[in-house]
């Protein structure tokens, strides 16, 4: 009898801890619209556990854009909805927890990677597309190969952002000037080499 | 069973409360004021170039930083000064005449100390998050400059680009250096410590460089003996870059073409070079002599033999 007892208080403890995966954060969401580009990248987005859809569709039109052009969550969707780097499929609303397959298929989208054969054939089709993106991210060394449908903290999807905004300048995927740092130490006229 | 039931339920219920509770702390915005040491001379750093939008707050009064304002080239930076640079910027920082920083994109970045003493120059560098690279010459004055982040710090001896990328989502970082000197990493959550030479780096596994080159560069595994002209001549050329032959001894088409002014490229012939039978061929009157009833490994039917 005390065995079943446990067993029973067991399953409620799975059920609890694995069964419901939505995590809701509308305050979050509100105040990740609010504050501004710099406050957003470097104070905001560090301090949270985990990303709402609204902060991660102003980091990728970020991303994407270079700068914050848009200035609400209906405008971001739109944008990266007619640019194909995210899927009505999806169904992802702005104040829930977005997952990192969701994040890795619109970075793949907007740094024009044309992936493997697992991510074409499949990904494509809509069967396993944020599952192979996660993959052809951590292939260039974007993102870490984790599971596509854990959730994803802010500082990660900074380090995410940034990784892949040095591989768009790497790749030339947007006009810009390089900085070296031996041409700073070299032109200037008082160095002493 | 009894023993362990209780203590089932205590660790579900545990993993429970960790799955659904925060996965990191907010950060701590109390920012400490910079102190230099005594009979130290104060030294500032000038903006030399900037790309993009950076952001910098220069220290209060009270030594912490006070309000992001747009920064511009000439502008200077004290030690408690805080620099943010933004998605497709950067920005360059002079240190004195013999040090060069570049502050990259999406980095947040600090100035902890910069000061003077009788023959040595000190530059500490905070890293929240991003990537910092450095370039210094050695002149009369010993130059001491460290990059720190919360999970290691850099500390050069004369060196010239280096740099160091912290990512705290996933506590990974990389230092590197690039040209020449010597870089060492301190690593404060192992208490190790790896020299970094030039062409080198070195990430928070703390691999010995002859096993990160191992994992960076490509190695063909194509075994030469088992595979036709073809093949081989396919490894010779684009080897290197990653790609291969799918089925080495599968058999292959070859197809060659000639040129002339008025048809352009045309095909002039085609050879088809068959599978390698999976036995030795016939010896002598035709009977078939299998040496490896297992099966072919491919000894021997390539061109190296």
């Amino acid at each position: 009898m005390l065995q079943r007892a446990y067993l029973l208080i067991i399953a409620i403890g799975v059920v609890a801890g694995t069964g419901c995966s939505q995590v809701s954060r509308p305050e979050q969401a509100q105040q990740g619209e609010q504050v501004n580009a710099d406050a957003f990248l470097h104070e905001h987005l560090q301090r949270q556990p985990m990303v709402t859809v609204s902060e991660a569709y102003r980091a990728l039109t970020m991303l994407a854009e270079g700068e914050d052009k848009y200035d609400s969550f209906a405008s971001r969707e739109e944008y990266l909805l007619q640019h194909g780097f995210i899927r009505h499929e999806w169904k992802l609303q702005r104040d829930m927890a977005i997952d990192r397959g969701s994040v890795a298929y619109a970075v793949v989208q907007i740094l024009k990677i044309r992936g493997g054969v697992n991510f074409n054939a499949l990904g494509r089709l809509g069967i396993g597309d944020r599952r192979y993106a996660v993959r052809e991210l951590a292939y260039v060394r974007i993102m870490q190969e984790t599971p596509p449908y854990r959730f994803m903290s802010g500082a990660e999807l900074v380090d995410v952002i940034g990784n892949a905004d040095a591989y768009m300048a790497k790749e030339g995927l947007y006009p810009q000037e390089l900085l070296k740092v031996e041409e700073g130490l070299t032109n200037r006229p008082d160095a002493t080499k | 069973m009894r023993i362990a039931s209780p203590l089932l339920v205590v660790l579900i219920a545990s993993v429970t409360l960790i799955a659904q509770g925060p996965a990191t702390q907010p950060a701590d915005d109390a920012v400490p004021p910079v102190t230099q040491p005594a009979g130290a001379e104060a030294m500032q750093a000038t903006i030399i170039k900037i790309v993009g939008n950076v952001v910098c707050a220069l220290p209060g009064p009270d030594g912490k930083p006070g309000e992001f304002k747009p920064a511009k080239v000439g502008d200077k930076l004290p030690a408690g000064a805080m620099i943010q640079t933004r998605l497709r910027s950067s920005v360059m920082l002079a240190f004195g005449d013999d040090a060069v920083v570049l502050v990259d994109r999406v980095t947040l970045a600090s100035i902890d100390q910069f000061h003077r003493t009788a023959d040595t120059k000190k530059v500490q560098l905070g890293l929240g998050h991003g990537l910092i690279r450095g370039a210094t010459v050695e002149t009369t004055l010993r130059s001491d400059m460290t990059i720190s982040s919360p999970v290691a710090t850099l500390s050069k001896r004369g060196t010239i680009d280096f740099g160091m990328r912290y990512e705290p989502g996933t506590g990974r970082y990389t230092v590197f250096l690039n040209q020449e000197g010597l870089v060492e990493a301190l690593d404060h959550l192992a208490n190790l410590r790896r020299n970094v030479q030039p062409g080198q780096y070195v990430t928070q596994a703390l691999a010995r460089w002859i096993e990160t080159l191992t994992m960076d560069r490509y190695v063909s595994v194509t075994d030469a003996w088992g595979t036709t002209s073809a093949e081989q001549s396919w490894s010779a050329h684009f080897g290197g870059s990653g790609t291969g032959v799918v089925d080495p001894g599968g058999g292959s088409t070859l197809y060659t073409a000639s040129f002339n002014a008025s048809d352009g490229f045309t095909p002039s012939s085609l050879t088809t070079v068959p599978p390698i039978p999976p036995t030795l061929p016939p010896a002598g009157e035709g009977t078939l002599r299998v040496v490896r009833p297992e099966g072919n490994f491919g000894t021997g039917f390539g061109a190296a033999h």
